[in-house]
């Protein structure tokens, strides 16, 4: 770990007292260290505020969704401490996510039409609810960019389910959970076909094909799985939805989804045509979508919807007809849509407008029920006036973004992105009533509870997008900056300013440390993703090896910090599952086991059986280690990994290998343009489309041997067969020490004649070129 | 010496280097040069190395504790520290004399210890970290399984030690740290532009401003892109079903902690592209389809807008006459598009007003004395250098009528403005925060 010293103490700082050794802090009275440090009352009392000793507890968990890292984040308020990554899709090696065969399993079902996806852009968590609170069991989060939704259990926060959108090719909206649970929605984002086909993209198929839509996962929060069989969605028309949120009491049943670019415009730069920022920023509101979700399920079990890739969706026609959707202005490009506590307001900040505006649920139900409208979009969906839902509208500032609310009634706190600031304001009574800047271009905001049917007020943290000048310069990659702000006493104060490093944490969720009880073990020969038994749980005194053709299984346990059986063999070739049981059942007991240089990891947690499976490719000995994760030493040896030589099987390697690069080499291959190829040495366009790039360099070991001056190693007839024919040389017995030191051996590209003669001139010119330069 | 040590260090002098199991062993350097000159080793070598007699070339031993794991050094002449895990305490101690001259009680069995720069000839004396890695503490919140590892602050600049501050520190598996003092390293802040990050060279792949392009050959498609506040060039790209295709790109930003990410729906891709970084994304469009792409940093207000799609066509398609339909605008929505154009110039000039005002200001106030305010004023006169090619697209349209287009244009010039706005309030708010220091 690299640390960087915040102070400059220590003997070279002559201005401090004591000589050499610094000054002795250590015995300054509390007044010593607030004047040296110039400290003044506030920041005093923030630190007494957020300092947390060993004897006290932290009030709440932050669970944010970790942007691009494709995880969630979790610390601790108001110390502001890390505290988890809990995986998502990113494999994660400190816990083990993606490494053995169980949650290399789990990973696979967020693959997308058999794409690979090892990655997600997580956006806003949510926990689950029973009557409008927090129940302290579930919490789910939604990729933006595959649209996907992933479910994490709160006994271990660990995750159980993942859930592809079948229809949708990005999404935003989600995840928000209904007042009891029965679902939680994910609402889309850049509209895309439903049916994932393709049509040439002009404005008349962007309205024809194009759509968006809100899918309502039906969630059993007995089980915390999503049933995917009786979910639905609403299609909406192909405007950018965006933030949703969920009724509640007096509006439970109804959903409210935000939109931009309602313009339904496209840009194209290159083609002369304006951004998509202009044109999707050009109409001077977009439209909040309203759904009786309540009525929309009974459509569903009444038979009214078409399948899509075998989904329900409920047409716009069908929910027009059905009187379940609705559409309302609101302020332009706006980001959070949030009910109010008590259900009966619904308020909507718009990025480009600079007020807040407050929506009467009451007004909005009224103008439904007399079917006041004052018209319909273009899609036929019924829009209300402005005026006829608007409780009322207030200037909170530049560039409004999110909301949350306060415990006191009637009080909203919104983040204000252009101006950096959080305002405080009353959606009742329509007055500002105190501001506090941020530091810099706050996105989302959260306060402790602030989405739910009785907040706590107490914190709100403000996630800032730029950290510019707030912490120690550490590379153009700069962290997030999470601000803790105290909105107890009547002033808001800023009491910490936390640096978030890894990912981009979009939307946070505060849950208090008593509405949950997590545990720290598991029973013995538990799958964690799966929460059953495992069927490769080995009892102590039964582990063993079984052969079933070409596959080993190792049945192997741990118990008391040691790994049985200590030692494997197997033959090259074989296919290898190492099934490990880990016996511990104590907190401390977390091991991680590794087979050296096979890429073979994996974190046991006390209770839990894992699977190492892999292909024994290479012949060798190969060190087992286990180590004992809470303590400090490190990997202990358990034995050896030994895989026999076995001629056919180490040919089939060298062949997948081969076969490996010329893939990458097809992937990496490129024509430069006439410009760039001035540029180029004689020969040096098929060194690299032959790939020899991937393994070799000039002047440097890679990962072959560095081919400097290697045509005064070797002559060029002897360069020629060994590039066109390697297996001709491997025998050669320095062909076979290189073989060894760089643990691959010279593929067989299939370079024609001519271009391997283009190959030696390059290596020549190259190295010619080189030499003159040192 | 012992049978099992867990560290050896040498100390700043580079006199004596130090092992720590039960016992700490402190070796003398000059002792071990003397052996080895004068070839006195034991009888017995061991895989052919020649072993030296440890009591002849050691300085002396001192018993800490039970399973002393990790050592530490300071300023102080000759005073060592060491973490002695199942006595949980931390042993300061001097390696000359052999005495312990004081010791810090802990609520924790300690591991590795850092003291800062404490590797180097000259360590500091005034901190101490220790790490916990069992991480138990009576008030923890459960949290399931698993949980952080933590390093204890200690305040070693007195004679008395404190131990002062509890650091979680997640996802790390801690061994070992090193410090250093913040004014000895100087990170950049942007690469220079087209920088391939690995290699610090100039990417081959940079695409500047206007050299936006899409090569082809054969079923291999090139795209050279830029990313900046709030768009990627090019916006839309249509390739065809199998093609490999390679997005290079380069943000084009200067402004610091302007980083955009990019990638493309469910192709498995994304990069992070700080301010001035070339890096290259490929992929086969194997599924036919329409595939948004968009920056996954939230960099300006209209960060969600800064989108683009793929299309990629199955092979062999054939399209239906119908699905070739352009719409034409009518002359209601020219009209339309007009006052929407003569709308947009109002607000136009309104919000130069308020770019004005906040010149004013930072003029006013001596913005360039501060290097942070300078560099965000510098950026904000950069995106009203951009905004000129959309002014002068909206002027030469709305002479020539086509009032969709001037209007857009228009609305694009806005765009800029809004930005030049954004980061010149951020500048003011940044500056009358400094004045007010």
């Amino acid at each position: 770990m690299l640390m960087i010293l915040v102070g400059s103490c220590g003997k070279k700082d002559k201005s401090s007292e004591g000589g050499k050794l610094g000054a002795p802090y250590g015995e300054e009275s509390f007044g010593d260290v607030v004047k040296r440090r110039g400290l003044n009352a506030d920041d005093v009392l923030a630190a007494a505020k957020t300092f947390t000793p060993d004897n006290l507890m932290d009030e709440y968990i932050a669970l944010n969704s970790g942007g691009q890292a494709g995880n969630m984040i979790m610390y601790s308020v108001p110390s502001m401490r890390m505290l988890k990554y809990v995986p998502t899709s990113t494999k994660q090696p400190v816990n083990g996510f993606g490494f053995s065969k169980e949650s290399l399993e789990m990973l696979k079902t967020g693959f997308i039409d058999g794409q690979k996806i090892e990655w997600a852009d997580t956006h806003h968590p949510g926990f689950s609810e029973t009557n409008g609170d927090y129940n302290g069991k579930w919490a789910v989060v939604n990729d933006k960019a595959n649209p996907r939704v992933f479910i994490v259990s709160l006994k271990d926060w660990e995750l159980k389910q993942i859930v592809n959108n079948p229809i949708f090719r990005s999404n935003h909206g989600g995840c928000f959970f209904t007042p009891n649970s029965e679902y939680f929605v994910e609402a889309a984002q850049y509209p895309a076909p439903l049916d994932r086909k393709y049509y040439p993209l002009t404005e008349n198929n962007f309205k024809k094909y194009w759509r968006g839509g809100i899918t309502y996962w039906k969630f059993n929060d007995e089980i915390g799985r999503v049933d995917e069989k009786n979910s639905f969605t609403v299609e909406f028309p192909p405007y950018t939805q965006d933030l949703s949120d969920m009724g509640k009491l007096v509006s439970d049943g109804w959903s409210f989804t935000n939109s931009f670019c309602t313009e339904m415009y496209f840009g194209g730069i290159e083609s002369g045509r304006p951004p998509f920022e202009a044109g999707c920023s050009s109409r001077d509101v977009d439209y909040l979508h309203i759904v009786n979700w309540k009525k929309a399920e009974q459509m569903i079990n009444e038979g009214k919807y078409m399948i899509v890739n075998g989904h329900k969706v409920i047409s716009i026609d069908a929910a027009v007809e059905n009187n379940i959707l609705f559409l309302i202005p609101e302020p332009k490009s706006p980001h959070g849509v949030d009910v109010s506590p008590d259900g009966k307001y619904i308020i909507v900040a718009g990025k480009l407008d600079s007020h807040a505006w407050v929506y009467s649920f009451d007004k909005i139900m009224k103008a439904i029920n007399e079917k006041n409208y004052e018209g319909t979009d273009e899609f036929g969906i019924p829009v209300i006036a402005l005026e006829t839902a608007l409780h009322g509208s207030v200037e909170v500032g530049l560039g409004p973004l999110h909301n949350q609310y306060d415990k006191e009634p009637g009080v909203v706190y919104t983040s204000i992105y252009v101006d950096s600031r959080i305002t405080k304001w009353d959606y009742i009574n329509l007055k500002v009533l105190d501001y506090v800047s941020s530091h810099y271009n706050v996105g989302h905001l959260v306060s402790a509870h602030g989405d739910v049917v009785n907040p706590h007020g107490k914190y709100l943290i403000s996630l800032n997008k730029l950290s510019i000048d707030r912490f120690n310069p550490v590379g153009p990659l700069h962290p997030q900056n999470h601000q803790l702000i105290d909105i107890e006493g009547g002033k808001m104060q800023i009491i910490y300013d936390m640096p978030l490093p890894m990912g981009e944490p979009h939307y946070t969720a505060l849950i208090r440390h008593d509405y949950f009880k997590s545990e720290e073990t598991y029973p013995v020969g538990m799958n964690i993703y799966t929460m059953e038994k495992s069927p490769y749980f080995t009892a102590l005194g039964t582990e063993r090896n079984e052969v079933k053709g070409n596959k080993v299984h190792v049945y192997a346990t741990i118990n008391n910090g040691v790994l049985t059986p200590g030692n494997i063999a197997v033959k090259q070739g074989q296919d290898v599952e190492i099934h490990v049981t880990n016996h511990g059942q104590t907190n401390l007991d977390h091991y991680v086991y590794e087979v050296v240089s096979y890429d073979q990891m994996y974190r046991w947690r006390p209770g839990e059986t894992a699977t190492l499976a892999f292909k024994a490719e290479k012949a060798g000995m190969y060190p087992l280690l286990l180590d004992n994760y809470h303590s400090p030493e490190g990997s202990a040896l358990q034995g050896y990994l030994t895989v026999k030589y076995d001629e056919a099987a180490n040919n089939e390697t060298l062949l997948a290998y081969s076969k490996r690069v010329q893939a990458d080499m097809q992937m990496q291959a490129f024509q430069p343009s006439t410009m760039e190829m001035k540029g180029l040495l004689d020969g040096e366009m098929e060194f690299m489309n032959y790939g020899c790039n991937a393994c070799h360099r000039f002047g440097e070991d890679f990962n072959g041997p560095d081919l400097l001056m290697v045509d005064k190693r070797r002559n060029d007839e002897w360069l020629k067969s060994w590039i066109m024919n390697p297996q001709k040389h491997m025998s050669e017995p320095d062909i076979e020490s290189m073989r060894q030191r760089y643990k691959l051996a010279m593929p067989n590209q299939n370079v024609s004649e001519k271009d391997v003669n283009k190959i030696i001139t390059y290596m020549k010119l190259k190295t010619a070129q080189y030499m003159s330069q040192q | 010496m012992t049978t099992f040590a867990n560290s050896v260090k040498t100390d700043p002098t580079g006199k004596y280097f130090i092992t720590a199991a039960d016992k700490a062993y402190v070796f003398d350097f000059a002792k071990v040069k003397n052996a080895m000159d004068g070839k006195k080793y034991e009888s017995e070598k061991v895989l052919g190395i020649p072993v030296l007699n440890p009591d002849a070339v050691k300085h002396g031993n001192i018993d800490l504790g039970r399973k002393v794991m990790d050592i530490a050094f300071d300023y102080r002449t000759n005073v060592v520290y060491a973490s002695v895990f199942e006595d949980k305490k931390i042993v300061r101690w001097n390696y000359e004399t052999l005495n312990i001259e004081n010791e810090l009680k802990l609520s924790f069995k300690p591991g590795h210890l850092m003291t800062p720069q404490g590797n180097s000839a000259e360590p500091h004396s005034n901190y101490l970290t220790v790490t916990n890695k069992e991480a138990l503490y009576d008030n923890q919140i459960n949290i399931g399984p698993t949980r952080p590892s933590y390093q204890h602050l200690i305040d070693i600049s007195s004679d008395k030690m404190r131990d002062i501050y509890t650091m979680s520190i997640p996802q790390a598996n801690l061994y070992g740290s090193v410090s250093v003092l913040r004014t000895t390293i100087k990170p950049i802040i942007r690469y220079p532009l087209g920088t391939n990050t690995r290699t610090g060279e100039i990417s081959r792949f940079m695409t500047v401003a206007g050299q936006e392009r899409i090569e082809r050959q054969g079923n291999r498609v090139h795209i050279f892109g830029t990313l900046i506040r709030s768009h990627i060039t090019p916006e839309i790209v249509e390739v065809e079903e199998g093609d490999v295709v390679t997005f290079h790109l380069t943000n084009l930003e200067r402004a610091e902690d302007e980083t955009h990410g990019f990638t493309v729906s469910t192709y498995g891709i994304h990069g992070s592209f700080e301010p001035g970084k070339t890096a290259s994304l490929t992929f086969v469009a194997n599924r036919s389809g329409v595939f948004p792409y968009y920056c996954t940093e939230f960099c300006s207000a209209l960060h969600l807008e800064m989108e683009g799609i793929l299309l990629v066509r199955p092979k062999g398609y054939v399209p239906r006459a119908e699905d070739l339909v352009e719409v034409q605008l009518t002359k209601e929505d020219l009209d339309r598009y007009k006052k929407n154009y003569e709308d947009k110039i109002k607000v136009i000039n309104e919000t130069q007003d308020v770019i004005n005002s906040v010149v004013v200001y930072l003029k006013e106030n001596n913005y360039q004395k501060y290097p942070y305010v300078e560099a965000l004023v510098v950026d904000a006169f950069d995106q009203l250098e951009l905004a000129k090619t959309s002014k002068a697209n909206y002027e030469r349209y709305a002479a020539e009528g086509k009032w969709r287009d001037a209007f857009l244009w228009a609305e694009q010039y806005w765009q800029y403005q809004v930005k030049t706005a954004d980061v010149g309030l951020r500048a003011k708010k940044l500056l009358s925060e400094q004045i007010n220091m």
